[in-house]
């Protein structure tokens, strides 16, 4: 049955029940004279004590409805409190005060907790709506605070925190709103819920007279004449029945997915005759819709040859890794002849098992997140290499684990995928395709969001891995990568090919306009005399700590640094070297424990709620993840505003022309700026979050990994604005940043941090030119080009 | 964090929960406002029986002392005497712990493996017939309170049909399991639905899922790409609904007895509750939070195994 029919079903089953317990009542007029029990006089015969059954069917239904309907309510308007109070709440123990006693009675049956309460308080409707919305609440309370902690402790919140929102537009405006469907959706379960409980405690005689009109106090009752006189129970029965069952399917939200149609099978084609390339790809084609997202690629990779796709995000990289493998991608269909190792690919008939190796973005994803690693490593030996022995078959995995430089003990081999990190996991899935002797590997994105020295490793990995004879195929936007190992460049534009040939050609001599600005690094713009001024921001024995597991882990160890007036200071270090919280703990996202920030010479206090109005707008901060950081239920433009109303005394009307003003500069238009988050681009909304950090008038702004993530192009064209913006704005920057190319252009000093302490700081020409640390080098100096032993 | 010191750390949980029941009974029971033992007798204000129950539960002294007192018992696995019977609780127990025990054992034997299986049939062709029957029903079904479908089975096929037994009135149930069909058919309504459709989305997910590609890239395919790659992710929630639906039937199993006539724990409720016996209330209270502890610590543990990286968190 499908949805529709059954929400039709649903709805028949439910109006006879519902119109009983509303309108029965009102038919049912004054009761008739009793007669003998269980006689078949009357329509329906009579009951136990002999009343006639229709006239008690009629009135049997309200008492069930609106004690469910009630205490439904009522659990909601206590639970939800609760769960939001818990859940907004920044004090740890109020959360744990509000939810272990609840934890405790949710440990508890229901029924039994009913049976407890219900047992020691006098039988009535009162009672029945007071147990059931006491056991319902703690549930509700659970689930409001498991949906609103995501929201009441994301960017968003922490930027509406930065600029001083008041408690209504965070918790009710932003938090509430966000939770509505996910409470709506809960409440056809809750009230099921309780109309179960009630059913079942009156049938079980707690909670309600023993002779009252109810139709589970029929069912119970009138059971002992089953065999005489069956309708007496029936009827009650099949209408709870009724109630629950069309109840149910009318509010069914659970089945949110929609079968999806199979694509039928492509007819056999024949095997293509064998050439020198392990992947040839000939006049490719694929549309999404009636959009084309690549439009005639060819290309070929021989054995031994690394080939690299580069594109902007949404160029059709990842659709061509996709057919390459010969899966299909819902919503993508393609056309045009692959063949991989002499076998013909089509979409839904991949090349043989084994042959091509896949490693996504998020290599933890090619991972079984329960199965240990040694298993699967022993699983696939086993299919791969039939017939030979165990011991051959540890060798194996040994010999390969040891080729991509992974440790092979007994230890390691009994960890899970999500004990590893992120470049293990990497070579764990490249160490998966060389067991079953691949020969074509293809790698996406394998260095976003890495540091300069993870990112050497992948490419000393890939080089490799070209090196020992097998075909790489690298979709990527990272020239640095590329420049370094690729032998062949294929150049996407919109699904287009606009350049291929011999990396050197092509990356050294670009001939098409996009390719040329993929490629060149614009020149550093003309820095400021690294002396400066008097200093904007001194940090002196700065400390600060994580919290996880009830254990604390230091990860700021006494920090001193400062950032002069106008100037801009560039924090890098690799990922887990506290570049970020030292960002936090200036902004006063994070609470320092120890040390002192000043601005100008005043001290800001740790905690960002006890600063002061022009302090907070004093000292801006901009996320990494500008989407999450914008509130999704409110137009753009109306959040830049309100930054300007909470921590200027700017007019509305000075505030919105300052607004328009800063919106223009940074390249966007008021039209855009209306719509909410979901409709502008994710480079429209780094711009967004410039201008709403900037419209405060911030002396200090401090820009978390801005750029992580972007192509190459916009990357250019947000450093370009915020280089623009400071100086025109005479605003000084800390930027946050692992990225080399984003420190040469954006940094006048540069700290670089190593496991919490400051292990080299200094002017930047100095560091880009003469780093004393080793740290340093490896950060800012490594060409990967350097470093892999590419033939 | 490693399985053994979670496994600690959950057993710790699991104590301090046992404890909070255990309070929450006797103050619920005990420290009632106005005359325990007035409330206690109820129907029957009879003075001599006041003060019988008074002397029995101790109420001249302090309630503290009690609730010690009767906390120091429990360890002691001494579960106190009967207001009603005057027996000790503990024999009483015992003789109803076999019927319950039984009808819990094989409820949860058919359903896990039949609830499986089904999940992974709806899995394999979604949207098929076979996948839209069974979420109709299961969505039909799952709310459905055991006491009216088991009157309509008793209905249909004990009394007009008259092919199975409608009641288990003093009939011994191991030698006799005919009279066994209709309650676990009751039992098993509800969970059934729930776990084959959790099995259900657990598997799709787990099919569309980037490591279950990669694993039939590299050539692992067949039953062994859904019993060994996709099942092992999809068992996760399974096994915590699975512990829900224990507590789910220790309802069921009230209901279900009270219906049936089977002499069981859910009755020994029952009646204690409708007899306001208050010992044997406590004590069946605190025994059922020690089952429904366990069976929950039980679950966790499996599923921090199943999910190594969710289970940490609480």
């Amino acid at each position: 049955m499908n949805r529709p029919a059954r929400t039709v079903l649903g709805a028949l089953l439910l109006t006879v029940p519902l119109l009983l317990a509303v309108l029965g009542p009102v038919f049912a007029g004054s009761p008739n004279v009793r007669g003998a029990p269980f006689t078949t006089d009357g329509l329906l015969g009579t009951d136990f004590v002999g009343r006639d059954v229709v006239h008690q069917v009629l009135l049997g239904g309200r008492s069930i409805v609106l004690v469910a309907v009630t205490a439904t309510l009522l659990a909601y308007l206590v639970g939800v409190p609760v769960g939001m109070l818990a859940s907004t709440s920044r004090r740890r123990w109020l959360d744990e005060l509000l939810m272990r006693p609840l934890d405790l009675v949710l440990a508890v049956p229901s029924l039994l907790l009913f049976i407890l309460l219900a047992a020691t308080a006098p039988p009535g409707p009162a009672t029945l709506i007071g147990v059931v919305a006491l056991i319902a609440a703690p549930e509700i309370a659970r689930i409001t605070r498991a949906a609103a902690l995501p929201l009441a402790h994301g960017p968003a919140m922490e930027a509406m925190r930065l600029h001083r929102e008041t408690w209504s537009r965070r918790a009710i405006g932003y938090v509430g709103y966000g939770i509505r469907r996910v409470l709506l959706a809960d409440a056809g379960v809750r009230f099921i819920g309780a109309v179960y409980l009630v059913a079942t405690a009156s049938f079980l005689g707690i909670g309600v007279a023993p002779d009252a009109a109810d139709w589970a106090v029929m069912v119970d009752r009138n059971r002992t004449g089953l065999f005489l006189q069956p309708w007496s129970v029936v009827v009650p029965a099949v209408l709870i029945i009724a109630l629950a069952v069309g109840f149910n399917l009318v509010t069914d939200r659970m089945l949110t997915r929609k079968p999806v149609s199979t694509a039928p099978p492509a007819p056999a084609r024949p095997q293509s005759a064998s050439t020198g390339a392990v992947a040839q790809v000939a006049n490719v084609s694929a549309t999404a819709g009636d959009r084309a997202v690549l439009t005639g690629v060819n290309l070929e990779v021989a054995a031994g040859q690394l080939l690299a796709i580069v594109g902007r995000s949404g160029s059709g990289k990842s659709t061509l890794g996709r057919t390459l493998l010969g899966e299909t991608t819902p919503g993508i269909t393609w056309s045009g002849d692959i063949s991989v190792a002499g076998h013909i690919v089509s979409e839904g008939t991949p090349a043989p098992p084994g042959t091509v190796g896949y490693v996504p973005q998020q290599p933890s994803a090619a991972l079984n997140p329960v199965r240990r690693i040694g298993a699967v490593l022993k699983e696939l030996t086993r299919r791969h290499s039939a017939g030979s022995d165990r011991r051959a078959r540890r060798q194996a995995v040994t010999e390969v684990l040891t080729r991509v430089s992974l440790p092979s003990d007994r230890a390691f081999l009994r960890r899970f995928p999500h004990q590893l990190s992120g470049g293990q996991q990497q070579r764990l899935v490249i160490a998966h395709a060389l067991l079953c002797r691949a020969v074509l590997l293809i790698a996406d994105e394998p260095t976003t969001g890495q540091d300069a020295i993870t990112r050497n490793d992948v490419a000393d990995e890939l080089g490799r891995l070209a090196h020992d004879g097998i075909a790489v195929v690298l979709l990527s936007h990272d020239l640095e990568l590329v420049r370094s190992i690729a032998d062949d460049v294929l150049v996407l534009q919109d699904g287009n090919t606009i350049e291929h040939g011999p990396a050197t050609e092509v990356l050294a001599t670009p001939r098409h306009q996009h390719t040329q600005a993929l490629t060149t690094t614009p020149p550093a713009p003309a820095r400021t005399a690294a002396t400066g001024g008097p200093p904007l921001l001194r940090i002196a024995g700065l400390s600060a700590a994580h919290r996880d597991n009830d254990r604390t882990r230091t990860v700021l160890h006494h920090l001193d640094l400062t950032v002069p007036a106008g100037q801009s200071l560039a924090v890098v270090g690799r990922s887990g070297s506290g570049k970020t919280t030292l960002a936090r703990c200036i902004a006063g996202l994070h609470t320092a424990h120890g040390g002192t920030v000043t601005l100008d010479d005043q001290p800001l206090h740790p905690r960002l709620d006890r600063r002061h109005r022009h302090q907070l707008a004093a000292v801006q901060y901009v996320f990494q993840d500008a989407r999450a950081s914008f509130n999704p239920y409110r137009p753009v433009l109306d959040q830049i505003l309100r930054a300007a109303q909470r921590l200027t005394d700017a007019s509305p009307d000075a505030a919105r022309r300052a607004a328009l003003d800063l919106i223009e500069r940074v390249g966007l238009t008021e039209g855009i700026a209306s719509h909410r988050p979901d409709r502008l681009s994710g480079g429209e909304l780094h711009r967004a979050a410039l201008a709403r950090a900037l419209i405060t008038g911030p002396r200090l702004l401090i820009c978390d990994e801005i750029t992580a993530g972007l192509d190459g192009i916009t990357q250019h064209r947000v450093l370009d604005l915020l280089d623009d913006l400071r100086r025109g704005l005479d605003v000084a920057v800390i930027v946050i940043s692992h990225d080399r190319d984003v420190v040469t252009r954006a940094a006048d000093h540069i700290v670089v941090l190593d496991d919490g302490h400051i292990v080299e700081q200094g002017p930047a020409a100095d560091l880009l030119n003469r780093p004393r640390h080793s740290q340093t080098r490896a950060l800012l100096h490594t060409e990967p080009a350097s470093a892999a032993p590419h033939p | 964090m490693s399985l053994p010191r979670y496994a600690a750390q959950r057993l710790l949980l699991g104590l301090g929960q046992v404890a909070g029941i255990a309070t929450i009974v006797f103050v619920l029971t005990e420290v009632l406002p106005g005359d325990a033992a007035v409330v206690i007798a109820g129907d029957q204000p009879d003075p001599a029986r006041i003060a019988a129950i008074r002397a029995q539960l101790d109420l001249d002294q302090p309630a503290v002392q009690r609730y010690l007192h009767w906390l120091g018992d429990l360890l002691h696995g001494d579960l106190g005497v009967s207001l009603v019977s005057q027996q000790p609780i503990t024999e009483r127990l015992a003789a109803s712990a076999g019927a319950t025990l039984l009808l819990a054992v094989l409820t949860l034997s058919l359903l896990v493996p039949l609830a499986v299986t089904v999940g992974m049939l709806a899995a394999r062709r979604e949207g098929g017939l076979l996948d839209r029957t069974l979420s109709t029903v299961a969505v039909a079904l799952y709310a459905v309170p055991e006491f009216a479908l088991a009157v309509l089975l008793i209905a249909v096929f004990g009394v007009q049909l008259g092919w199975l037994p409608p009641t288990a009135f003093g009939t011994d149930l191991i030698s006799r399991p005919a009279v066994l069909v209709l309650p676990l058919l009751v039992l098993l309504a509800r969970p059934i639905c729930t776990i084959s459709r959790l099995t259900r989305a657990g598997m799709l997910e787990a099919l569309n899922s980037e490591y279950v590609r990669h694993a039939a890239r590299l050539g692992i395919g067949g039953p062994r790409l859904w019993l060994g790659h996709a099942l092992p992710n999809a068992l996760a929630p399974v096994v915590q609904q699975l512990a829900r639906t224990t507590d789910w039937l220790l309802g069921g199993v009230i209901v279900v007895e009270a219906v049936f006539v089977i002499p069981g724990l859910g009755t020994a409720l029952v009646d204690a509750v409708a007899t306001r016996d208050v010992p044997t209330i406590q004590a069946l209270c605190v025994l059922i939070a020690v089952i429904t502890v366990t069976v929950n610590l039980g679950a966790d543990l499996i599923a921090f195994r199943l999910a190594p990286r969710t289970g940490a968190a609480r």
